[in-house]
Formats: C-alpha cells, sequence, structure tokens
C-alpha cells in the first residue's frame, strides 16, 4: 500500500468512513449491499478524470445483479424514477486527496450527481492513479482537462449535522456510510 | 420597554419596530434555555478551531487567504465583471440587485413565470439579509428550508441566531419538543433521532421541489465555479435535484481564480467547524449539459450589492473580505452572553455589530457597535485580518448620538478647552464618582464599571510643589 493510500485510509477513518484496503472492489459491494435484495445505483464504467480505463463498475453492477440486487444504471430510462429507492450507490472518483480522505468527484455523462448523494450508502473505487497529496492537487488535476465539468464535489466521509447541540450526527441528507476501496 | 427573548428570537417582519439593545441583551440575560446553549457552544466550536488552526500542516494558510481577500476586494469590480462573462459562457444567467427589493423582485417574477409552487433551500445568510423567504411565501409559494438547523428555526419561527449554526440558541430538550409538536407523537431526544424525523420530511420535499435556492460561498472570475461549503448534503440536493437553481451571491464573494479555493476552502472551514475539509464542497459550472441525466436545466445568478458597494473605498472596505466562518461570534464575550438575537438583525457578533448598522440605512442599529467590550478577540482570530474591533470604534465615532450626549461632551470639550476649568476639573474628579452617582445617566454610566482609584494630589499640584521646592 502506498504512502498516499495509507495517509488516505487513516483520514477517512478519522472521519468516520470505511476504508477497504487492496480489497477485491466486487467483494465489498456485495458486502455491502448485503443479503437482503436492494436497489444499487452504478455509474457507467468511465474515469472521472478522462485518463486511464474504468474501474471495473461494469463488473461490479454485473456481480450484484448476479448476487439478486437490481441495479440501476444512468443509461436506464427509470435511473431518476427509481434513484431515490436505491440503497447503494457506486462510483469511481476523478481524485482522491490522502491528507482529508476525501472524494474528488465530477460529474457527467455515465456520472450523475445523484449516485454518490441520494442512496443510504456511498461506496467508491478509487485506484492507484486517482491519489494526490491535497485539494490544490485535486483541483489542479480537474482544472488540467481545459473545461470543467458541469459540476464537481469533494465528498469527506458520510453526510454529518453539527445542528443540535454543535456535536456532528451522521446521516442527515447524504449518505450515513461511505466506502472507499483503495488500491 | 420589556421584551420576553421569545420576541426578541420572533422572525421580525422589515418595518416592524425593534426594541432598543438593551432591553434586547437584558431578555437574553434572562433566558437561562439560552445562556446553557451558548455555554456549550463556545467550548466546542472554539476548541476545534484553535486545534485546527495549529496544525503545522496549514502554517501560512492565514496569510495566503488574507492576501487573496485583499486582493479581490481591490479589485472587486474588474472581479465581478470577469465573473459575469465566465457565468455567462457557461450559459447561467446573470442578475444584478441593487438591493433587497430587486432580488426578491427578479427571484419572485422568476418564479412565476415558471409556475414554481414549492422551492427548496440550502441555508444563506444572504437570503436572510433580503427576507426572501417571507416574500416567497406571500405569492403563495412554499418555502422548504433544508439545513436542519434552519429548518428548526424555520418551524419554530425565528430567525438564525449564528450565521453557520442557525439553531444554536435551541436545546436539545427544545428541538424535540418542537419535532414532537410537528410529528404529532413524542420522539425520542436522541440527536440521531431528531435527524432522520428531519430528513425523512425533507426527502419528498427535494424530490418534488420546482426551485433550489441556496447562497454562495465563493465564486471563481475565471471559470465562473459557483462553490458551496455543506455539511449534510441539503446544498447538494437543492443545486442538483430540482429543474432550477437560483443562487443568490452578495457581491463579496467573489475570488480571483479557481485554484485560490484550494487555500479559500480549508481556510474557512477549519476556522468554521475545525474539520480539515467539511463533508461535501460543491463546485457548480453551470446548467446539465447533453448526456447528463441530473444536476437543473437552468441556472441563475443574483449578484446583490445591498449597500456593499457603498464601502469600497471607506475604512470599512475590509469588512467586504469577510468570508462568514463565524470565529468572531465564537470567540466575542458579548455573543457568548447574550446570543445572536439580540443583535437584532440578520447578521451577529463583531462581524454583524460593523455590518448592520452599514448595511442598513436609518438608525435601527446604530447602538449596535456598544455591543462590544473591545477587546480584539474577534480581530485577533479573524481569518482574513479585518481589524473588527477598530472598525466598530470607527463606527461609535459615527454614530449619531443623542442630543443630550451630544450637550454633555459639548460642554466637556469646551471646559477642557481652558486651563482653569481643566484644572478645576481634575480636583473635581477626585469627587466625581459620588457626584456622578448623584444624576441619573451618571448611576447607569457608572453601574458595572469599575472606575480606576484618582491620584491623592493632581499632576499640576504636584508638579507647582516639586519646582518651588529648593
Amino acid at each position: 500500500m502506498s504512502e498516499l493510500a495509507e495517509r488516505f485510509a487513516r483520514e477517512l477513518a478519522a472521519v468516520a468512513g470505511t476504508p477497504h484496503a487492496g480489497a477485491n472492489a466486487a467483494e465489498v459491494a456485495l458486502e455491502v449491499a448485503g443479503q437482503t435484495p436492494i436497489v444499487a445505483a452504478v455509474d457507467d464504467d468511465t474515469d472521472g478524470d478522462g485518463g486511464g480505463g474504468g474501474v471495473g463498475l461494469d463488473a461490479i453492477a454485473g456481480e450484484l445483479a448476479r448476487a439478486g440486487h437490481r441495479v440501476l444504471r444512468p443509461s436506464d430510462a427509470w435511473w431518476s424514477a427509481e434513484l431515490a429507492g436505491a440503497y447503494l450507490g457506486v462510483t469511481g472518483c476523478a481524485a482522491a486527496l490522502a491528507d482529508t480522505g476525501t472524494l474528488l468527484l465530477t460529474f457527467g455523462p455515465g456520472r450523475p450527481r445523484g449516485t454518490s448523494l441520494v442512496p443510504r450508502v456511498h461506496l467508491a473505487i478509487v485506484k492507484e492513479g486517482d491519489l494526490v497529496p491535497s485539494l490544490p492537487d485535486g483541483l489542479a488535476r480537474v482544472a488540467d482537462g481545459g473545461r470543467l465539468a458541469s459540476a464537481m464535489a469533494c465528498v469527506t466521509g458520510p453526510s454529518r449535522s453539527g445542528d443540535i447541540e454543535q456535536i456532528l450526527t451522521l446521516g442527515v441528507h447524504g449518505p450515513a456510510h461511505v466506502h472507499v476501496v483503495l488500491p | 420597554m420589556t421584551v420576553t427573548y421569545v420576541e426578541v428570537a420572533r422572525h421580525r417582519r422589515a418595518g416592524e419596530p425593534l426594541a432598543p439593545l438593551r432591553d434586547r441583551a437584558r431578555a437574553s440575560l434572562g433566558d437561562e434555555d439560552l445562556q446553557g446553549a451558548l455555554r456549550v457552544m463556545a467550548g466546542r466550536f472554539n476548541v476545534g478551531r484553535r486545534i485546527a488552526m495549529s496544525d503545522p500542516a496549514v502554517s501560512g494558510l492565514r496569510e495566503k487567504g488574507m492576501a487573496i481577500r485583499s486582493e479581490g476586494v481591490a479589485r472587486l469590480r474588474e472581479n465581478l465583471a470577469r465573473l459575469e462573462k465566465s457565468l455567462t459562457d457557461l450559459g447561467v444567467h446573470v442578475h444584478h440587485a441593487a438591493d433587497g427589493a430587486a432580488a426578491v423582485r427578479v427571484i419572485s417574477d422568476l418564479a412565476r413565470a415558471r409556475g414554481v409552487k414549492k422551492v427548496v433551500k440550502s441555508k444563506s445568510m444572504a437570503t436572510e439579509e433580503i427576507d426572501l423567504n417571507a416574500h416567497l411565501e406571500d405569492i403563495g409559494i412554499e418555502v422548504v428550508e433544508t439545513d436542519l438547523g434552519e429548518y428548526i428555526v424555520q418551524k419554530a419561527h425565528e430567525r438564525p441566531s449564528h450565521i453557520i449554526a442557525p439553531a444554536v440558541h435551541k436545546s436539545r430538550v427544545q428541538v424535540t419538543t418542537l419535532f414532537s409538536e410537528l410529528a404529532g407523537h413524542p420522539l425520542p431526544d436522541r440527536r440521531e433521532d431528531l435527524c432522520a424525523f428531519a430528513q425523512e420530511r425533507l426527502r419528498d420535499d427535494f424530490l418534488t421541489a420546482d426551485m433550489g435556492i441556496s447562497g454562495v460561498n465563493f465564486a471563481c472570475a475565471d471559470t465562473g465555479t459557483l462553490v458551496l461549503v455543506t455539511n449534510e448534503g441539503n446544498g447538494r440536493m437543492t443545486t442538483s435535484l430540482p429543474p432550477i437553481h437560483v443562487a443568490v451571491m452578495p457581491i463579496e464573494k467573489v475570488l480571483p481564480r479557481f485554484s485560490d479555493l484550494g487555500v479559500m476552502v480549508p481556510l474557512l472551514v477549519r476556522n468554521a467547524t475545525g474539520q480539515k475539509l467539511s463533508s461535501y464542497v460543491s463546485f457548480l459550472n453551470g446548467p446539465r449539459r447533453e448526456g447528463e441525466v441530473d444536476g437543473p436545466e437552468e441556472m441563475h445568478v443574483v449578484i446583490l450589492d445591498n449597500g456593499r458597494t457603498g464601502l469600497l473605498g471607506t475604512p470599512f472596505e475590509p469588512m467586504l473580505r469577510c468570508i462568514r466562518c463565524a470565529a468572531c461570534l465564537n470567540v466575542c464575550p458579548v455573543y457568548g452572553t447574550i446570543g445572536g438575537h439580540a443583535y437584532g438583525g440578520t447578521y451577529s457578533g463583531p462581524m454583524g455589530a460593523v455590518l448592520a448598522p452599514l448595511l442598513h440605512g436609518g438608525e435601527e442599529f446604530d447602538d449596535l457597535p456598544e455591543a462590544t467590550s473591545l477587546c480584539g478577540a474577534c480581530s485577533s482570530v479573524c481569518p482574513v485580518g479585518i481589524p473588527l474591533h477598530e472598525l466598530l470604534i470607527t463606527l461609535r465615532q459615527r454614530a449619531r448620538t443623542s442630543r443630550g450626549k451630544r450637550w454633555f461632551f459639548g460642554l466637556w470639550s469646551r471646559a477642557w478647552s481652558r486651563p482653569s476649568l481643566y484644572r478645576a476639573s481634575a480636583r473635581l474628579a477626585r469627587y466625581g464618582r459620588p457626584l456622578a452617582r448623584l444624576t441619573p445617566p451618571g448611576r447607569r454610566w457608572a453601574e458595572g464599571r469599575t472606575l480606576p482609584e484618582p491620584a491623592r494630589q493632581t499632576f499640576h499640584a504636584w508638579w507647582a510643589k516639586t519646582r518651588t521646592a529648593p
């Protein structure tokens, strides 16, 4: 495990996210989905940063379907209607910021804003080339390709709110659980 | 005039009279729930910020942030022009609003034209400033605040009392009571259950809203990127799910460059909540594009002036650097004692005491610069180096003072311009305290102040004696 991946895992755990270092992505997806059939929204297997290959999202979608889960893909006509009922959202990322355990996501065709936002659980697959030290490096990477994506987001652990007595409580609007498969 | 804390906290429509600061503060001091909540708040926020800002990984961050904000404000007009061009190139509709009424008109007209029935909002102090919710409700639109703190405040018919933690004045017990009333049955008073209750109720609103309205934390002049810093995810939902997104952006939010975000976002988050990075940072670059299945089809930015341009070139220009982190509220002994509602306006704490009299004409907030001990804690923590307590002194000098005060200080100034009267007053000072207590204004002034013991003899008397000695 690289130093960056190690740091990412440590920081993600510190903000109540769950790192899976060196794990098989499909196995993690099946474990997170659980035994009872659920609806899983899985992004297209395009790489967020435009370079390199995908991270095997098609294969993960196949495994989830074989295990009896209902799988939603962005190209499905019923995506928007059914996303609200999804329990799990699976994405790649454009960059992973080691200093803060942050996923930098870029949205576009095949990579909707909702996959990492609406379901209760978010699973992201990070590959070695995605890892950078910190936010300025991540921003430089996504700005490098010329035109910025229509929307991007930094995701650091699960959704939380400090609005009641300033104590952070997890899972208010966004996902309550964030799992990240690291190289 | 006696006011209760309930009245102080209540959402007040523009134009409704405001009780004097002294009465508002007294009402806050008498509210036990508020006092308890304030003690909890100050501890949690200040410890978090101190730890986050003493991290060696961010040494120099504050200086960089200060430089970026100073540059942004010094070239504000130029940056705004660049931003407008970048936004237009991205397909975002740009509207300019000279004041709150103009901003409200733009948004109401748009909502009417599109047949909007329901609006979801993510937390925005700019929309509080222009009282947007009340105006939209007046034309029959349902407005739903989706930030948990704002939702609590909206359901209680109150105003936010802290710029990043709107419901900081409410205890968990009070939230439980409020939510139980909404639910129609008693809810357990666990934070997790209260959050889940609000989330469940708001989920449908996100999916059925016709318009999402947000504020803006930063806007990048070179790319047109609008940035929202949030923790709950309601900001992402508000700007992703409804077909129309409207962002209300006060003019000072503009940053010169996209790359400045690498400094400004961590600086804001560390000072606001003590986190290294908030759960979510959204970067919005226009409406959804060809081939995308979500994101707003239409995006509007309302650039709000509301008195800000008037600060350029004045001693108050540094106030436009403010990034609304609330560090100054959290360290302020006055805020920590009277809470945000007693300030009477949208913004509270030291930044509010400076901004309110500047942004609102009229005399309503002229007494706010008195709501400070001038200890300077605000200036020392401000991540962008705004000399807040000095600005408060300048505002005090400028404030329209009462006729009685003017008469008294005029008399004083004339008396001290004559050596004989000055000397007489110095001799009188030894008896000043008992004398001051004879008059009601003097008694009020002396109340709660510890005055230095006067010397046994005046300097002049001592000098006369020393000089004639052999």
